[in-house]
């Protein structure tokens, strides 16, 4: 008589995976004090680099799982003259360049590039950015970098008992910060319903680690590229803080998906 | 209003003149800010509703 194809002769679920995961304070220098002017023109040589280094990655307890490390770099400075002045930025990942783009800081505003592209970084990589303005009077004082853990876990796995805690990363120090917040995304691509942004805690009786996004994605960088110039009235850094997972349990089944 | 190109017809953004053409370009339409990714050859620019961005190729989103 045949058996069944998801009769595998093993036991039915294995022990319980239970992770935390620790994120480091971003880097983050102290404000340059004096400020750089930036130039008219794009500058020879990127005024930041910045080294991604196993400082900046995220910490894992007592085990680390498969995941995707995402890169969020900042970039910011002021515009103290009395007029509108056309800020420019260009990053480049390891020498080549990946973004350009431009937002006008108002006559005694503040600007910040927001850098979190769609593609995984690793430790070693470097991140260049080059800024410069249609006009002088605008400088550059600040620069920040952090890593962010995302698509968590093995691929095509069945669970029982799925529980995540979020918290919102980076939180930036320096400079006068102000945030705005995005969720998770539980991208769970056989179980519909499950899919949806949610922060704080969350948890599923049964569910599924997808091929691709397994325990979801974070919001900015991964859902969606975020590589921007933010105008802000007065301060800087303006960024992006995410729900982030910093703790991930469940008990994998022995079933075939 | 965030409105997204593929593949948009612009200035090389290899060099610092060409981003300040494409922003001039952009800014006469109406653009408040933009972003150009090489890897997917995206353009993304942000400002009001209704603007004419036919000039650079097909709005995806908009």
């Amino acid at each position: 008589m045949a058996r069944s194809p998801n009769c595998t002769g093993a036991p039915t679920y294995q022990g319980r995976v239970d992770v935390t995961i620790t994120y480091p304070d971003p880097y983050e220098p102290p404000l340059l004090d004096p400020p750089e002017a930036l130039p008219t023109a794009e500058p020879a040589t990127a005024q930041i680099e910045i080294t991604i280094t196993s400082a900046m990655l995220p910490v894992w307890s007592p085990y680390e799982l498969e995941h995707t490390k995402i890169p969020m770099v900042f970039a910011g400075g002021k515009n103290p003259t009395g007029a509108a002045i056309e800020v420019y930025g260009r990053v480049l990942r390891n020498g080549v360049s990946n973004w350009t783009g431009s937002s006008t800081a108002a006559a005694g505003g503040a600007y910040t590039l927001n850098y979190v592209p769609d593609n995984a970084v690793q430790e070693g990589d470097v991140f260049s950015v080059k800024l410069w303005a249609s006009a002088s009077g605008v400088n550059w004082d600040y620069k920040a970098a952090t890593v962010v853990a995302t698509r968590i876990g093995p691929p095509n796995i069945a669970v029982a008992e799925f529980a995540v805690t979020l918290a919102n990363k980076p939180t930036l120090t320096v400079g006068e910060p102000e945030s705005q917040t995005h969720s998770w995304y539980l991208h769970f691509a056989d179980l519909r319903e499950a899919s949806g942004w949610i922060s704080g805690s969350y948890t599923l009786p049964l569910t599924m680690l997808g091929s691709a996004y397994r325990s979801g994605r974070i919001n900015r960088g991964d859902l969606t590229p975020l590589q921007f110039i933010y105008a802000r009235p007065s301060k800087r850094p303006f960024y992006s803080t995410q729900a982030t997972i910093t703790r991930l349990s469940y008990t994998p089944l022995n079933l075939r998906v | 209003m965030e409105y997204v190109i593929k593949n948009p017809n612009i200035p090389s953004q290899e060099i610092g003149e060409g981003v300040m053409a494409l922003d001039a370009q952009l800014r006469s339409k109406g653009a408040e800010g933009w972003g150009y990714s090489f890897g997917d050859n995206t353009l993304t620019v942000s400002g009001p509703e209704g603007m004419d961005l036919s000039a650079f190729g097909v709005v995806a989103d908009g």
